[in-house]
């Protein structure tokens, strides 16, 4: 599984992403912290005159900061897996004496390993960035530790899952699109249902315990979700209050899961791929009219939902107007679907 | 060596390849040739484990290259894509492949650098198209494979790297006993160094023959008859028109040769000789074609 080879084929090919992931997580973390401690420090020495005591004494952070590092780790996967497929790197990674789940395993490691390492360094620089400068006068570290156990856990989960989706994705660009897609699929489907239902008259209570519940759920289930809603905030001035937001500690099964589901069935797909079919939409035929037909209900769903009010209003929904732009919606994506799916997308020859 | 057993792949509800066998021996230079679109570089990618066969199995050694591809230690596959190893400097190339491969010989390889005068401190996208075919060519013989599966090899050389290249290859294959398979449009090279032809038309093998065997079962003729060409002859199975230019016929005789002959003679032609017979004559003839491959 681990060849020293197949790290430096990896490093290679995903080098790019790699170094994004690091730069960017030391400027959104411990340079950004590093910023607030000198304002505060600077705030300190020179009080605004008309509030000299409490300038100072409150500190924020939030998981969307780190936008940038998801980005890039979505495309740290698709460099590893598309980028072969749009480049015709695959004849020569391919022809290498290497089992294909060893090769989709390095990946893998590679990918998490970096990571992994990312995140600790600059997690563990923030922290002595907060225990070594005036912020220690306003927070401790405890949060950067809950962040920790909230952000590795899913950005590991997006990266195994886009490296997943990179065994359905036939090139480089389908593989991001797809990713995009598919790590916010919970929370759009459910939106798109919800929609579905009220225009068909059945209400959802927003405040029900049990659709609280479900939407904490949902939410969970959308990698992204839980790191970009991490919020802390700290406020020690006169009206001192503390928020601090994160998912249920329960709710890291789910990334576990997604882990654990996106290397076994990544694995399996990869070592069954069609390479013959590299630079098209999707590597398999087989899922070909499963995924038409996903796309098609979804795109239908989106423009109903989106188009279904132009007939009405709020109170009064059109459902003539939902299922009109639900079936224009509908013909498009099957017409734009067939033209993309026998679309090959390949350079380097 | 090499088995390739019964293998049949279809692409897009096409059969690229239906039912394919050939057996390669050490110390064989094989010409994989046919026509574009036949299936020739579906089957070196099949054989070199990239693309799954739907149907048969490849045995190296007598060992599956898909359900073992360690075994491809000692094969290795040279694409037509000179892209793939754009982004590398040679010193990184190096570095890779002796981590892949663990009899890759790098002074070996550094000698085959100088002795083709390719730079050695320079990343691969500097080169040109020629350069980075003759890199590949060289990177796979430093491995010190005993299968070697050349796609297309000597697209875009100079024809003097191209005869040294050539006689590269010929001299790696009597001093090691390796084995070399080459799909190539370039009948005069296969001609020169190949032991084996192998002749593929719509995904099957048409031949595998000998270079001397398939040109002793032909003969080319010219011909010349007071009329046009008696349809006694123009009918006969073994008998392809190449060329027509007024009543002078150039015709390939296909096996049964010295009795087609007679035939001829026994029309009075005003003309009858022999012509010299390259294997493009052979390709056309066999493989089918009006125009010329390449």
């Amino acid at each position: 599984m681990f060849h020293k080879a197949l790290w430096m084929r990896n490093q290679k090919l995903g080098s790019p992403a790699v170094w994004g992931i690091y730069i960017s997580l030391f400027l959104f973390l411990p340079y950004s912290f590093f910023g607030k401690a000198q304002t505060m420090l600077t705030q300190k020495n020179d009080p605004y005159a008309d509030a000299p005591e409490n300038y100072y004494m409150n500190f924020h952070f939030t998981g969307a900061d780190i936008v940038v590092f998801l980005f890039l780790i979505v495309g740290l996967a698709a460099l590893l897996v598309g980028s072969e497929r749009t480049t015709h790197a695959t004849d020569l990674t391919f022809s290498l004496p290497f089992k294909r789940k060893d090769i989709f395993l390095s990946k893998w490691i590679f990918g998490v390993g970096h990571i992994i390492t990312g995140l600790l360094i600059n997690l563990l620089l923030c922290m002595l960035i907060v225990k070594f400068t005036i912020l220690s006068e306003v927070t401790d570290a405890a949060f950067l530790l809950k962040f920790m156990m909230v952000v590795i856990p899913f950005s590991i989960a997006i990266f195994s899952f886009s490296l997943f989706i990179g065994t359905i994705a036939g090139n480089l660009i389908s593989q991001l699109v797809l990713s995009g897609i598919f790590l916010f699929f919970p929370l759009g489907f459910i939106s798109l249902i919800v929609s579905f239902l009220e225009y068909h008259g059945i209400s959802i209570n927003h405040n029900a315990p049990s659709t609280v519940l479900f939407n904490d759920l949902i939410n969970s289930f959308t990698l992204p979700i839980p790191i970009i809603e991490f919020r802390y905030y700290i406020d020690l001035s006169d009206n001192s209050f503390t928020d601090f937001s994160h998912i249920p500690y329960v709710m890291l099964l789910i990334p576990l899961a997604y882990t654990i589901l996106s290397v076994a069935f990544g694995t399996w797909l990869f070592s069954r791929t069609k390479n013959e079919n590299n630079g098209r939409l999707l590597v398999f035929e087989k899922g070909r009219g499963f995924f038409t037909f996903g796309v098609v209900l979804c795109f239908a769903l989106t423009f109903g939902m989106l188009g279904g009010g132009i007939f009405g209003d709020y109170d009064s929904r059109s459902l003539i107007g939902y299922y009109l732009s639900a079936t224009i919606g509908g013909v498009l994506a099957f017409f734009m679907l067939k033209k993309l799916i026998h679309f090959r997308m390949q350079f380097g020859k | 060596m090499l088995k390739v057993n019964n293998i049949s792949k279809t692409i897009e509800d096409s059969q690229v390849l239906d039912h394919v066998n050939i057996t390669l021996e050490p110390g064989t230079i094989a010409g994989l040739v046919g026509r574009n679109g036949v299936g020739k570089s579906t089957l070196l990618r099949v054989i070199a484990g990239i693309l799954d066969p739907d149907e048969g199995e490849v045995f190296f050694n007598n060992t599956d290259i898909h359900q073992n591809p360690e075994i491809k230690q000692k094969i290795t596959y040279v694409p037509d894509s000179t892209e793939i190893l754009k982004s590398y400097s040679v010193k990184e190339i190096v570095k890779l492949y002796d981590a892949i491969y663990e009899d890759f010989d790098v002074v070996y390889f550094y000698s085959l650098l100088d002795r083709f005068k390719l730079p050695k401190n320079k990343k691969i996208r500097t080169y040109s198209k020629g350069m980075k075919a003759l890199f590949l060519m060289i990177l796979s013989f430093s491995t010190k494979s005993d299968l070697i599966i050349l796609d297309e090899p000597t697209n875009g050389l100079d024809p003097i790297v191209k005869r040294n290249i050539l006689q590269f290859i010929i001299e790696e294959v009597s001093e090691r006993q390796l084995c070399v398979l080459i799909s190539t449009h370039h009948l005069e090279e296969v001609e020169k160094m190949a032991d084996v032809l192998i002749m593929i038309k719509e995904g099957r093998i048409e031949s595998t023959t000998s270079i001397e065997d398939a040109k002793s079962s032909f003969r080319k003729v010219q011909v010349v008859y007071k009329h046009s060409l008696p349809e006694k002859i123009e009918q006969l199975n073994n008998v392809n028109i190449l060329n027509q230019t007024g009543r002078v016929y150039t015709l390939m005789i296909k096996g049964n040769i010295e009795a087609t002959l007679q035939k001829m003679n026994g029309e009075n032609p005003l003309l009858l000789e022999e012509l010299p017979m390259t294997l493009e004559d052979i390709f056309i003839s066999t493989l089918g074609g009006e125009s010329h491959v390449s």
